[in-house]
């Protein structure tokens, strides 16, 4: 009780974060606004622009997200948000909680037309082709695309079957193909040693480190262009969360990923690039190098460092 | 009695599954799938007898007159299929237990989580490919579960029986293993409650009667179990193939 006068600690720098100490960081950005003043703006439905890093331009894309929006029902999830996601790169999705993180990345693959609610605005695109275009066939946008979700999800089947689902439901029986390729997915998912000798075991009685490593391989098998990971380790220990950190790194090049974490260490750890979100709308989007050491808004900073409540 | 109860069990699943799946799965949810939700709810407590009447009249002398008068034409007018029946009676009794498999069919699909839906879908499934390879095999454990009530239901049951089909005494059983087609669904039959019944209520001796009522209201509570211990421990595989070990 006797404290609460003291109750100002956000305002005094804390101590250096990690991820900062080792560069030098300049101590004052020309041209910011004060501090909060555009997350007023945002709250108040004010007009704002993204703020997009010079190094953004030009780079080769494999999905593009232009002026979109997103409603569940009547309230809007995402405002106005364009993006374009590098090919073979990680980008990390950052951001307070319930800032439409998971609803954009389920926008992709159009994961939201399951909701009842959900209308949509604005275009996307995969490969230079549309992705919300009423001809456009999602199934085969899927296929496409591999996903992860936050809590790892395997199916009521063996180990094998797991890992092969896409190739099953895409028809392929033969048995040396579905074999390759198991082997395979689960080698590049580090689990192939772990589980080499009970493929025919039920999934659901592995561990939960492994049945994300699992659910990933599964993404990974049907070779899709794009993975989308939504903290594809909150449930893990930081073991199984380095194990995937380093899957990710080598799976970097071949797949081009976009991956939402609260962790703000394994965001500059992993990624390529950083895109900051906020009630909707894509705040800040830029290397993630540069995001962390020299944003371009103090919001992102305040974020980025902790110092955002 | 055993074969009623599995023709039942073979009638009855599929039409309760197939109708779960549409309620759970495909149709809107709305004003429809509600009202179609209620009336099932209610069919589950309509008396047993009043099934017994709709099969009498629909199955016996509606669709049974018809098969009769399409292939049996030569034995008129001496019905063959246009009567009480094993057939029917299996038919009657799917009828009743029908809104049990709903039922118990809805719960175990609302219970395989969304996530593994979404998983499934998010591999490109199409919905049916989804419903097949992972609703159905999770939601296995919790379907046979109806089926368990279904059959604990069906098979005890009497009155509805006494209309379409089952008798007193009948020296011919529906399967004959010694003539050609084995199975004979448009045959009568005995049946035990229908026996328990007949033996201490009707007969002239009761007194003579009420050993004959114990042994056999054993013998059918023996068969009720029985048919019960068997679906259970079919379930119980399921589940191990299903479920994690935690
Ligand atoms: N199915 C839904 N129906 C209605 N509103 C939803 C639905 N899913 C999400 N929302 C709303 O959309 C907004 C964004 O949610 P979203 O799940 O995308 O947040 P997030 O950034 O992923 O958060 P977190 O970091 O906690 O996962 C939230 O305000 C949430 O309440
Ligand atoms: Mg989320």
């Amino acid at each position: 009780m006797n404290e609460s006068p003291q109750m100002e600690p956000r305002i005094d720098p804390p101590a250096p974060s990690p991820a900062m100490s080792e560069k030098k960081q300049p101590e004052e950005h020309p041209g910011h606004s004060k501090p909060g003043n555009l997350f007023q703006t945002i709250e108040s439905g004010g007009d704002f622009t993204t703020a997009l890093h010079r190094e953004m331009n030009g780079l080769d894309s494999v999905v593009e997200i232009e002026n979109f929006n997103l409603w569940y029902g009547k309230s809007q999830a995402l405002h106005n948000v364009n993006l374009s996601l590098p090919v073979g790169k990680v980008t990390a999705l950052i951001g307070p909680s319930g800032c439409g993180k998971s609803t954009l990345l389920r926008s992709v693959n159009r994961m939201n037309d399951l909701v009842d609610s959900v209308r949509t605005e604005g275009s996307m695109t995969l490969a230079g082709e549309p992705i919300y275009h009423s001809g456009a066939d999602v199934i085969e946008l899927r296929k496409r695309i591999g996903m992860v979700f936050q809590k790892p999800n395997p199916f009521p089947m063996s180990i094998f079957e797991n890992v092969v689902y896409s190739l099953r439901i895409a028809g392929i029986r033969k048995r040396s193909i579905l074999q390759e390729a198991c082997e395979k997915s689960l080698q590049r998912a580090g689990l192939w040693t772990e589980v080499k000798d009970r493929l025919k075991t039920s999934a659901l009685q592995m561990s939960g480190g492994q049945q994300q490593r699992l659910c990933i391989a599964r993404a990974i098998a049907a070779q899709p262009e794009v993975l989308l990971l939504d903290e594809p380790c909150s449930a893990l220990d930081p073991i199984a969360t380095g194990r995937i950190e380093d899957l990710i790194d080598e799976l970097q090049g071949d797949y081009s990923i976009l991956m939402v974490t609260h962790n703000m260490q394994q965001a500059s750890r992993v990624s390529a690039y950083t895109a900051f979100m906020y009630l909707g709308r894509l705040v800040e989007y830029g290397p993630t190098e540069g995001i962390f050491m020299n944003p371009r808004l103090t919001e992102t900073e305040d974020y980025v460092t902790g110092r955002f409540g | 009695m055993v074969i009623m109860t599995m023709i039942m069990s073979i009638m009855v699943v599929p039409f309760g599954v197939l109708a779960a799946l549409y309620l759970k799965e495909y149709a809107k949810p709305g004003l429809f799938v509600s009202l179609v939700r209620i009336a099932v709810n209610n069919l589950a407590g309509v008396p047993s007898i009043v099934f017994g009447v709709f099969g009498l009249s629909f199955f016996c002398y509606i669709v049974g007159a018809q098969i009769d008068e399409w292939f049996f034409s030569a034995n008129l007018p001496n019905p063959t299929y246009g009567k009480g029946g094993i057939l029917w009676a299996s038919l009657t009794l799917a009828l009743l237990t029908l809104p049990v498999v709903i039922v118990a069919t809805e719960e175990a699909l609302s219970a395989v989580p969304q996530s593994m839906r979404e998983g499934s879908y998010g591999c490109g499934a199409t919905r049916w490919q989804t419903i097949r390879r992972v609703v159905l095999p999770r939601a296995m454990p919790g379907i046979m579960t109806g089926m368990i009530l279904a059959i604990a239901r069906g098979a005890g049951e009497v009155a509805p029986l006494m209309l379409v089909g089952a008798v007193k005494l009948t020296q011919d059983l529906p399967v004959d293993l010694s003539q050609a087609p084995f199975l004979f669904p448009e045959r009568s039959f005995m049946h035990l409650g229908f026996h328990i019944y007949d033996l201490g209520f009707q007969s002239q001796d009761s007194e003579a009667a009420r050993p004959m009522v114990y042994a056999t209201t054993l013998l059918l509570i023996a068969i009720v179990v029985g048919l019960n211990l068997g679906a259970i421990w079919i379930r119980a595989r399921l589940r191990k193939r299903f479920e994690a070990a935690r």
